[in-house]
């Protein structure tokens, strides 16, 4: 199965044709240790409605590190948003107090700073505003 | 919000926690509502897509059973570079949600 997996690597990566191979089946051997944040049985059952049955925990493991990256990569991109956007109001309002109340801010994620983050991933999200 | 909490799936739920785990790891201390629904919607679809697109790319070679080759085409089809993962676990220190534990009904 290794081997079939090399080859379709093979096929898809163009640019290292000989490389790429390698590292993956490296990192399948990994994905045992690592658990992610999303239960097993969680993508397993989401998994299921869509009526894929892995056998080989594995898979479920490499879904899972994938989907957590797809939200890790968002929620990293908003939170650059959101720390741009309060330190550019922070700065208009006032400048005496900024010094110490930058470094203590509280973060808090909201759709103002989700929605370019979503934008720059090619996600349009349009939310009605009265709807909560 | 309870009435909506009674109707929502277990499943859900998980998913809403993780979501809310991963914000907490990048270092976001609060969260809006509905952010946290629009994620965990965008991350149920995320698992229903690449369930269908690997399925289907599993039928396709007349398999039944999914080898991790279909999954990987998913991933291709999807635009994800598979490539990445394994920095991105190097990097991050993955959080484990606490399982489960059963819940007492009340009694009436």
């Amino acid at each position: 199965m290794n081997q079939m997996v090399k080859d379709e690597v093979q096929q898809n990566g163009d640019d290292q044709p000989l490389t790429v191979g390698q590292p993956l089946s490296e990192f399948l051997m990994q994905l045992e240790d690592y658990t992610p944040t999303i239960p097993d049985a969680v993508t397993a059952h989401y998994l299921n409605t869509a009526g894929f049955e892995p056998k080989d925990p594995r898979l479920l493991r490499l879904i899972s590190i994938a989907a957590q990256k797809f939200i890790s990569d968002i929620a990293n991109d908003a939170l650059q948003h959101c720390k741009m956007r309060s330190s550019n109001s922070s700065s208009s309002h006032n400048n005496s107090k900024n010094s110490k109340g930058t470094k203590d801010r509280r973060y808090c994620l909201t759709m103002e700073d989700l929605t370019p983050a979503l934008a720059e991933f090619g996600i349009t999200v349009k939310k009605p505003q009265y709807f909560v | 919000m309870e009435k909506l909490e009674q109707t929502t799936s277990p499943h859900r739920k998980l998913l809403t926690a993780a979501v809310s785990s991963v914000l907490l790891s990048h270092g976001f201390d609060s969260s809006d509502w509905d952010v946290l629904e629009t994620l965990t919607e965008m991350l149920q679809c995320f698992f229903c897509e690449i369930g269908q697109s690997s399925k289907n790319y599993c039928e396709l070679s007349g398999r039944t059973e999914p080898l991790i080759a279909d999954v990987i085409l998913g991933f291709v089809e999807m635009g994800i570079n598979f490539t990445q993962l394994s920095e991105f676990i190097k990097q991050h220190k993955l959080q484990v949600l606490p399982t489960l534990q059963p819940q007492q009904q009340p009694k009436q």
